[in-house]
């Protein structure tokens, strides 16, 4: 991605004091960072105490390849007067493939990534690992979720018991 | 999927300052978990409630629900059991989006006529409870429901700003709604309703912050539509006998579409901030835009995005081109869905009248209706505008775009237009086939 050097550029500090520069642009794709600027635009350095460096670097290659991708949109319009739709298409596919190689992650950075996620409030991440995340209790048994999910059980047999009986209505085997 | 219990981080070197305990599912917020239950399966999402005592609840504050027949495995009976169980269950937590899409009784012989009427009973009830939770968004997809008389509470839910109601059967005009008060409402769809005067002006001024509306299948039986307000409209296969005058002064965006022949006339005289239309008319019909025709696109001049598509569409050209007014604001426009080599004349015309024309786009398609005795006009046709009888100027086109599904046909279509347009080698040309 060509980058002129009179754009403003934002040190992120990860809560284990990795510092990282970005493009404001770049940095503008977390909402969070985002309102930060725009409360007081001087700001250079952001401390980010609830983002790890390597979930941090994550977030910020999520959010440069989809700036990146907008702008080669934006700069196809403004070149060809406006966007071929096949063009477009598949370039959203493409975007869609890169997303997907991206979620392929273990469960441990997939959490670790939503929470980040949430956090710096990045919209489209947040949907994309959220969907990735109920994509794999889809289909899933009651243990076979626990343990996708390292979800303690901490009902006692006769307690599940009774809250399947109370709802026997959402465990009905359909015919 | 990874080992559970080992770790993978790309950047090996970094494990070193991860001293805190690993992140699962657990140590999520609540709201994040509402959000994954609320991108799943309704059934799957309560059957989260025997995870952990933690998980217990956590689906009862879903905020959007979406329950689709379709993708239910069980009988009607059973859809009906458990969506009638969740909605009583969940309570009145709050809920922003409340979907229903059910085909039920495609074929009432096989259903009997009983057991439908039970399912727009509860259908009903459905939408009542979920009323009652102030959504934002209701979303209705309904076959088989052509007596659901949908409750007054519908039309004056204070908390709506979309409303969707697809239906699939006509509706009899005695359940159309007798009162609309839908003070935030911005966008409404109405699929098989009957619009009368009175019904099309209650909707109009009781939803006083209506943007975008939508007509689908709709019987227009009114004469007239008025909104300062509305910039959206769309129109889609709907019937009527008469003439409908728009008032419509904030009007952005108009879209026609008809597969069928029909005898509505549509008026544009007062729609003065059109920037946006869409036609697409499989037949044309005589005096579809009301009075001579070529007042339809009279008032089409603010217009910079214009989209012309289909046979019916040719008819109207034919008639209307010759005297259309200059499209000084036009842009982009974009022609297709019939075989417009037949026509070239037609193209090039119009092409005359729209000197600030950014993007041609054509989708060419062999015409169904392709009447072959017209093969000794087209043949002339191709040779007047071979010999350059009819050069268009459009200094700004940048872009043409080709979809075709016959080649040569495209080829030629290039051809011509390229001999006849006056700055040609300035021009690109996408072509795709499609």
């Amino acid at each position: 991605m060509a980058r002129s050097s009179t754009e403003n550029m934002i040190t992120l500090m990860s809560s284990d004091g990795e510092e990282f520069m970005v493009t404001e642009k770049v940095a503008r794709e977390c909402t969070t960072i985002r309102n930060m600027l725009e409360d007081d635009c001087v700001i250079t350095n952001i401390p980010l105490p609830n983002v790890t460096s390597d979930i941090l670097s994550m977030v910020i290659e999520y959010c440069m390849e989809h700036v990146a991708a907008a702008e080669k949109a934006a700069a196809e319009t403004a070149e060809k007067g406006s966007s071929s739709a096949p063009a477009a298409a598949k370039a959203n596919k493409d975007l869609e493939e890169w997303d997907k190689a991206f979620m392929n992650v273990d469960v441990y950075t997939l959490c670790d990534l939503i929470l980040a996620a949430n956090y710096l409030n990045v919209s489209g991440l947040l949907d994309l690992t959220i969907q990735t995340a109920a994509n794999l209790i889809k289909g899933k048994s009651p243990e076979q979720i626990r343990k996708t999910f390292h979800i303690q059980n901490d009902l006692s047999l006769e307690e599940e018991e009774k809250i399947r009986s109370q709802t026997p209505w959402a465990f009905e085997k359909s015919e | 999927m990874e080992p559970p219990n080992k770790k993978t981080r790309s950047n090996g070197e970094l494990t070193l300052s991860l001293s805190r305990n690993s992140p699962d599912l657990s140590t999520l917020p609540d709201n994040v978990l509402i959000h994954i239950l609320s991108f799943m399966d309704p059934k799957e999402a309560v059957q989260t409630c025997i995870l952990s005592k933690r998980w217990r609840n956590l689906w009862t504050c879903v905020p959007s629900l979406n329950f689709d027949k379709s993708g239910f495995e069980g009988s009607h009976a059973a859809f009906v059991h458990f969506v009638t169980n969740m909605l009583l269950f969940r309570g009145a937590s709050k809920l922003d989006t409340f979907r229903l899409r059910w085909h039920a009784c495609e074929k009432v012989s096989t259903l009997g006529q009983e057991n439908c009427q039970i399912h727009v009973s509860n259908a009903s009830a459905w939408i009542f409870s979920a009323l009652r939770c102030k959504p934002l968004t209701i979303s209705l997809d309904l076959y088989g429901f052509a007596n659901l008389e949908l409750p007054h509470a519908l039309f004056t839910c204070s908390s709506l700003e979309h409303l969707d109601l697809q239906f699939f059967e006509s509706r009899r005009a005695a359940t159309e709604p007798s009162y609309v008060n839908l003070p935030n409402l911005k966008k409404l769809k109405l699929r098989c309703f009957q619009l009368s005067d009175p019904v099309m002006e209650m909707i109009l001024s009781g939803c006083p912050l209506l943007e975008e509306l939508s007509l689908d299948s709709c019987s227009l039986n009114f004469s007239c539509m008025k909104s300062d307000l509305l910039r959206c409209l769309a129109i889609i296969n709907c019937r009527g006998s008469g003439l409908v005058e728009f008032f419509l002064p904030n009007l952005v965006s108009l879209s026609l579409k008809n597969e069928y022949p029909g005898k509505t006339k549509l008026s544009l005289k007062n729609t003065p901030s059109l920037v946006k239309v869409s036609v697409f008319y499989h037949h044309f019909v005589e005096c579809y835009f009301s009075g001579a025709e070529f007042e339809f696109f009279n008032y089409l001049t603010t217009v910079t995005d214009l989209e012309l598509y289909g046979s019916g569409v040719k008819e109207l050209l034919e008639k209307t081109v010759p005297n259309c007014p200059i499209f000084s604001n036009l842009k982009q426009l974009t022609f297709g869905q019939w075989s417009i080599n037949e026509k070239l004349d037609l193209l090039c015309q119009m092409l005359q009248h729209t000197p600030n024309l950014e993007k041609l786009t054509i989708v060419h398609k062999k015409d169904i209706t392709y009447v072959p005795k017209k093969h000794a006009r087209s043949g002339e046709v191709k040779e007047k505008c071979a010999t350059g009888q009819i050069p268009f100027r459009c200094e700004h086109l940048k872009v043409i775009d080709i979809r075709y599904s016959d080649p040569s046909g495209a080829h030629e279509l290039v051809g011509i237009l390229l001999q006849n347009i006056s700055q040609g080698e300035r021009v690109r040309i996408d072509l795709s086939r499609f």
